[in-house]
């Protein structure tokens, strides 16, 4: 079956509960806060087919057990937050290495069926030519209400009489030869992107749009990784944002959670010869600065929440499985540290877990700071996967009973 | 995959141990997973949290007393799952105790309610128990006559534990005096063939699909 000439049918875009102006339903939310997602809605999404989450908080732990797709909720949180720019969907996809599938084959271009390197990010690895239902992302956030639509598609490139390229969604191609290009097409709001996969490989930066161009809107939106610190090197840039400004004496308080005798941090490195970042810090007991490293998984882990923390201010902060490298003695005392910030520095936090730990932990500064924490547990149901919310009131009775919710 | 999970949600040890006694008796096999709570408070604040945090396959049976009042119990216990959106509650507690199945679109569970003695009266675990003693019993009589006849100035309990006082006492005045409910269930002491048993019995087997 090869895919239909026109745009997927937009009846069902009305349908979605979160309409194009991103204005959910009334039930949906408790109430609508200013700079953060109080709702979200993922269709066709990697393993998400149709997930609702309703009443999130300004700090939400998602738990869920393997293969349920709390990282897919990060994921489409980050595309929300970028416009689903085309970076975003590419590191995406780097950081599950799954950009590496297509490296060897090369852009089969004049192959009846196209290589699709966006492919996973589809539900059921779909074939270009196959039919494939859009994935649809819909955020009620406060300030930035989103609705998107990313879908595969026949793209043809023309000239207008003034000589200016256009692209245009086009016949399916059938047979070599034929002048259609594979393409993605992504409506954010009411603006439509038409992105040949050609210019997408290349790695090109050129951005196809209908005349109303994308209007720039977004908010910082950081991403945590599950690896506890391995690497500082990356760290360097968000550095450089708050060296010696007020937010660099967080940093060192959240890192004598762990150990009390760290002073101060720096990272140092980047000119000459020595291109790559490295954070350093003092300790009161130790006569010279040594690598952060050094310290262990816990600090450094740490490093990395609190530094990507406080650049995300009024935006959103995402932290892939939590507990990496923390033990669950100071759990509770990182993440008072994040309910602080996050209401501080207005960032809504989201981040994932699979401990029962680190439930009790959030829990813990959750019923002990004046920011809610909102658990958001993720379950199979048949085929699909659903969302189980429980606010903060709950949350304590969970911990009280010890009822398993991860 | 997860293997779904099947629980009963009840006070305290004494109803745990009533229930895991009665349906060893009765051939009902040992897949349930009996759950006290401390306190009907308790488990009356539980029950909402409880019913979310299940997973898909899930049942579960709570079983309460109805203390002074069924009907204040049962609305309680209804408010509850009504808010959860379980739809079709009852208005009133069902006779051979309530079994209803959650919506479709959602992941509750299958959910029963039991109201202790009997969902028809106000009372206790210990009136339930008290159904259970060996009909015609002299000795039960006996037992009655006897709490009955304390004079009121001697009668340091309330009237509301009256039955807690009768049932304490048959057990006190057995062949192996003063076993728990449990055991005294095994024991015969408390006849778990009983027809008022049939019953509660009944449910939880349609309940757990059993």
């Amino acid at each position: 079956m090869t895919r239909s000439t026109r745009p997927h049918n937009e009846s069902r875009f009305s349908s979605f509960r979160i309409d194009p102006a991103g204005v959910l339903a009334k039930r949906d939310c408790e109430a609508v806060v200013g700079n953060r997602f109080c709702g979200l809605q993922i269709e066709q999404f990697r393993s998400l087919s149709d997930l609702r989450i309703e009443d999130l908080g300004p700090v939400n732990l998602i738990t869920g057990m393997n293969n349920t797709g709390k990282t897919s909720v990060l994921e489409a949180i980050r595309i929300l937050a970028s416009n689903a720019s085309l970076s975003t969907l590419s590191q995406i996809l780097r950081l599950r290495e799954e950009d590496v599938v297509e490296a060897d084959d090369g852009f089969r271009l004049n192959e009846a069926e196209p290589a699709f390197p966006y492919s996973n990010l589809f539900q059921g690895y779909p074939e270009f030519s196959g039919e494939i239902p859009p994935i649809r992302i819909a955020g009620n956030h406060g300030d930035f209400p989103t609705s998107l639509m990313i879908e595969p598609c026949w793209l043809s490139e023309l000239r207008t009489d003034e000589g200016v390229r256009k692209i245009t969604v086009t016949a399916p191609r059938l047979f070599e030869g034929e002048d259609g290009m594979p393409g993605l097409r992504i409506k954010v709001n009411e603006t439509e992107r038409l992105l040949p996969l050609e210019y997408l490989r290349r790695g090109s930066s050129r951005s196809y749009r209908r005349p109303d161009a994308v209007e720039d809107r977004r908010f910082p939106c950081l991403y945590v990784g599950p690896g506890s610190g391995d690497r500082t090197a990356g760290l360097g840039l968000l550095w450089d944002r708050i060296a010696l400004s007020d937010l660099e004496g967080h940093i060192v308080k959240a890192l004598k959670i762990i150990d009390d005798n760290i002073s101060a941090v720096s990272m140092v490195g980047g000119e000459g010869a020595r291109s790559s970042r490295t954070a350093i810090v003092r300790s009161t007991r130790i006569p010279r600065p040594v690598p952060l490293k050094s310290f262990g998984d816990g600090v450094n882990r740490l490093f990395g929440i609190i530094l990507s923390l406080v650049n995300s201010k009024d935006g959103c902060l995402l932290i892939d499985e939590f507990e990496n490298g923390l033990h669950h003695t100071v759990q509770a005392d990182a993440w008072r540290m994040i309910f602080q910030l996050a209401t501080a520095l207005n960032v809504q936090v989201f981040a994932t877990t699979h401990s029962m730990d680190a439930v009790e932990a959030f829990q813990t500064a959750a019923s002990e700071t004046p920011a809610e924490g909102v658990l958001v547990r993720l379950a199979r149901k048949g085929q699909t996967i659903v969302s189980t919310v429980f606010r903060e009131a709950e949350l304590a009775v969970v911990t009280r009973n010890q009822i398993e919710v991860r | 995959m997860m293997v779904a999970r099947k629980v009963v949600l009840v006070e305290g040890k004494d109803d745990e141990h009533v229930i895991k006694h009665l349906c060893g008796n009765r051939g009902i096999p040992p897949v349930l997973k009996v759950e006290g709570h401390q306190s009907v408070e308790n488990l009356l604040e539980t029950i909402p949290v409880r019913l979310k945090a299940t997973y898909e396959g899930d049942i579960v049976g709570i079983v309460l007393d109805a203390d002074e009042s069924l009907i204040d119990r049962w609305a309680a216990v209804r408010n509850h799952l009504q808010r959860l959106a379980y739809s079709d509650v009852p208005a009133h507690a069902t006779k051979t105790g309530m079994i209803i199945d959650p919506p479709a679109e959602s992941l509750l569970p299958r959910v029963g309610v039991w109201l202790m003695p009997n969902n028809q009266l106000n009372g206790m675990l210990e009136d339930f128990l008290a159904l259970l003693v060996p009909e015609n019993s002299h000795l039960f009589a006996r037992v009655q006559r006897t709490v009955d006849d304390i004079p009121l100035s001697e009668q340091l309990f309330s009237a509301t534990a009256r039955s807690k006082v009768l049932i304490h006492t048959w057990l006190a005045w057995q062949k192996d005096p003063g076993l728990p409910f449990g055991t005294a269930i095994t024991a015969r002491f408390l006849d778990p063939l009983h027809t008022d048993a049939d019953t509660f019995v009944t449910w939880l087997r349609e309940l757990f699909r059993l």
